[in-house]
This record gives C-alpha cells, sequence and structure tokens, in this order.
C-alpha cells in the first residue's frame, strides 16, 4: 500500500516538475526512481520511456487536434529520431549502469545550464518566400493571428534529430530540449510549432527504445511501471492549473537548482 | 464529411493513451485482490492472463497498448496521406513504421 502511494508520488511529482520546466517528465523520472527509490537505471530508463509516450500522446492529441503540430516536419524527422533510438537504446543495453548515470549527469548538467540561459523566443518574422512542401501555417492566439512560415535547412534539423534520438534510447529522456531550439534556429520554425512538433515526435522516438528495452526483459515489475506512468500523466495535467496561476519564469530558478542537485547525485551514483 | 488527417490521428492518440490508463487502474483494483509475481514473454500468455484478472498481465496489456500507439499512429498517417494523394509522406510514414518493426523485431531477437 505504501509502496503503491510512493510511486503514483514519485510520477506525479515528475510530471509536474517536467511540466513546469518544459521538458517533459522524463528528466525527472530516472534521477527519482535511481537515487530515491535505488532501482537500476536500465529499468528506470525503460519505466521513462513507456511514460514518455503517455505524456507525449495525450498533449501531441491536443496540438494535432489544434493544427499546431507540422505533422509532415514530424514524421520525417521521425526518419533520424527512431533509426537514433534504437542504435542509443541497444549501445544502453551494453553499458554498465554507472556509465550511463554519468553520461545522464553531464546531460542533466547541461540541461540545467540550457534552461538557465535560455531566453524564450519570440515568433519569427514570416517568411514570404518559395513554399516548401513542409511549409504551414498556426493561429497564434497571443498574437490574435494566423502564421505562415516555411521550413529551412532540413538536413542540420535530421541530424540534430538523430542525436536527441539516441539521447532518449539511451537515458529515457524525450530530448526536445535539443530539438526545439534546433527547429527554432536553423529550420526557422516558430517556437510553438517547434515544441508541438517535437512533442509530437517524442512518443515514437521513446517507442523505438521502449521496445529494445521491452525484449531485453527491463520491464521487470509492471506494477511499478503502471503506477509510475498514472502518476507522470497526472502531474502533467496538475500542472496545466498551475502553470496558469503562477509565473513558470519565477520559479524555474528553483527547479534548475534541483535539476543541478539531481545531476551531483547522478554524478556520485556513477563514479561510485 | 471532408477527411481530415489532423483528427484522425488526435482521437488515435487519444483513445490509445485513455485505454492503457484504463487497464492500468483495473490492475491496481485487481492487485488489491490478488498478488502476482508473474512475468508474460508471450502475448497469448498476457490475453490469458487477462481473462484470470491477473493484475501483472492487465498491467503488461497496458504497458503494450501504450507502446503501440506511436505505432498504430504512424500507420494511421500512411494510410491517410495515400487518401489524400500526398504520396510522398505516405512513403516517408512507411519507412518509420518499417522502423518501429524492426525495433520491435530486434527487441525480441
Amino acid at each position: 500500500m505504501f509502496e503503491i502511494g510512493l510511486l503514483l508520488l514519485m510520477g506525479i511529482l515528475s510530471g509536474v516538475f517536467g511540466a513546469l520546466l518544459g521538458i517533459g517528465g522524463g528528466t525527472f523520472v530516472v534521477p527519482l526512481l535511481v537515487i530515491f527509490l535505488h532501482f537500476p537505471i536500465h529499468q528506470a530508463v525503460a519505466i521513462s520511456l513507456i511514460s514518455i509516450i503517455a505524456t507525449s500522446s495525450s498533449v501531441a492529441s491536443a496540438n494535432v487536434y489544434n493544427k499546431i503540430t507540422n505533422m509532415k516536419l514530424g514524421i520525417t524527422l521521425e526518419l533520424a529520431t527512431t533509426l537514433g533510438a534504437i542504435a542509443g537504446s541497444f549501445i544502453a543495453t551494453f553499458l554498465k549502469g554507472n556509465v550511463i548515470a554519468l553520461i545522464f549527469s553531464f546531460v542533466m548538467g547541461f540541461i540545467a545550464y540550457f534552461m538557465y540561459n535560455h531566453k524564450e523566443s519570440q515568433a519569427q518574422a514570416p517568411v514570404a518566400l518559395a513554399k516548401s512542401v513542409y511549409s504551414g501555417s498556426y493561429f497564434d492566439y497571443a498574437l490574435n493571428k494566423k502564421v505562415d512560415y516555411d521550413v529551412k535547412n532540413l538536413g542540420v534539423g535530421m541530424l540534430i534529430s538523430a542525436f536527441a534520438g539516441a539521447f532518449s534510447g539511451m537515458l529515457g529522456i524525450g530530448g526536445g530540449v535539443l530539438k526545439v531550439p534546433a527547429m527554432n534556429a536553423f529550420c526557422k520554425v516558430p517556437i510553438k510549432v517547434a515544441a508541438a512538433t517535437s512533442n509530437f515526435m517524442i512518443g515514437v522516438t521513446a517507442a523505438a527504445g521502449a521496445f529494445i528495452y521491452f525484449g531485453k526483459g527491463y520491464i521487470k515489475n509492471p506494477l511499478f511501471v503502471g503506477l509510475i506512468v498514472i502518476g507522470v500523466v497526472i502531474g502533467s495535467k496538475l500542472s496545466m492549473p498551475i502553470i496558469k496561476k503562477i509565473q513558470p519564469a519565477k520559479i524555474k530558478n528553483i527547479f534548475i537548482l534541483f535539476l543541478v542537485y539531481l545531476a551531483i547525485e547522478m554524478f556520485i551514483k556513477g563514479v561510485k | 464529411m471532408k477527411f481530415d488527417i489532423n483528427k484522425l490521428i488526435a482521437r488515435i492518440l487519444q483513445i490509445g493513451v485513455w485505454f492503457s490508463m484504463f487497464l492500468f487502474c483495473v490492475a491496481i483494483v485487481e492487485s488489491f485482490f490478488k498478488k502476482s509475481n508473474l512475468v508474460y514473454s508471450s502475448f497469448l500468455e498476457i490475453v490469458k492472463g487477462l481473462y484470470l484478472l491477473e493484475p501483472n498481465a492487465t498491467f503488461f496489456a497496458g504497458i503494450i497498448i501504450l507502446m503501440l500507439t506511436p505505432v498504430v499512429r504512424v500507420l494511421f498517417l500512411v494510410f491517410g496521406y495515400f487518401i489524400e494523394r500526398d504520396y510522398r509522406f505516405s512513403l516517408i510514414s512507411a519507412l518509420v513504421f518499417f522502423i518501429l518493426i524492426f525495433s520491435i523485431y530486434f527487441g525480441i531477437h
């Protein structure tokens, strides 16, 4: 009974933290399970990937319905993220747990640094040049107008997506923290479309990795998986009204400190 | 009614998540009545376990449905773009679908 409550709570906390920072629950599931509940890291990564599929799918559903997601861009970049995820998770099954913990701590440190320095970029100037097959438009409620855009430098987007996929498969994170800025900076996609499209891809990417872990028998206790997944979904839904009430920017630094703390704990796990 | 690929995909993702959440909740209720440490390795065993109200089988079924949700979504994109006569993206979706099938095959073997 106590165990059920604890696992649900872990999931809810991961979902809330991830949503408030805008980086998805996955970044928190692995360190919370490994540091506080002493889970073997491979099992934690497998659980995290499955919870990512749930949160990505439920958020993606709304974004696809509202036509914010660029599905054509998403499915094209998925060619790279899924191959990357298969490679990443396959490599991870050969690596020792402490090596993965070390890689995780470095990636978390990078995410914390990135979140600290990150400035919300506003919508791009509309692109009025020759349109590619990926060009799109969406209605921006904040600006109260339709925004047209085109997709540039697809090759760079593919390359970064492949790396994001590999990290996702290896560490059980979504990889949006890599893809969203890349799509915005290199592909010239408005930030809202980039975030929605990245989220759309994350579910498929996580599934590609999850099948490898599933097949290798890392999903040992389905009760734990189910409880954490329910927790993460509840957590990310709970955070929606919280985000509207408080200014996420104000509490961002507290979460960044927590992220740094988790990175240090993972580093200690790795060198032990 | 005009075919809308966005509505179709949004609906598929929603159904997948809610169906697996429903199974997880059923499994939690089952686990109050029955303790099980069974680990399932075949699809047939899971179906049998579902019938016997084995909590672990129900949890596994929820996990598998969740993992298959993105795969089904990609498959429907293949058909959706085909219906829209957008053959290029139908082909790209088909390639992603085969990569996922490869991942399932690769994971099991």
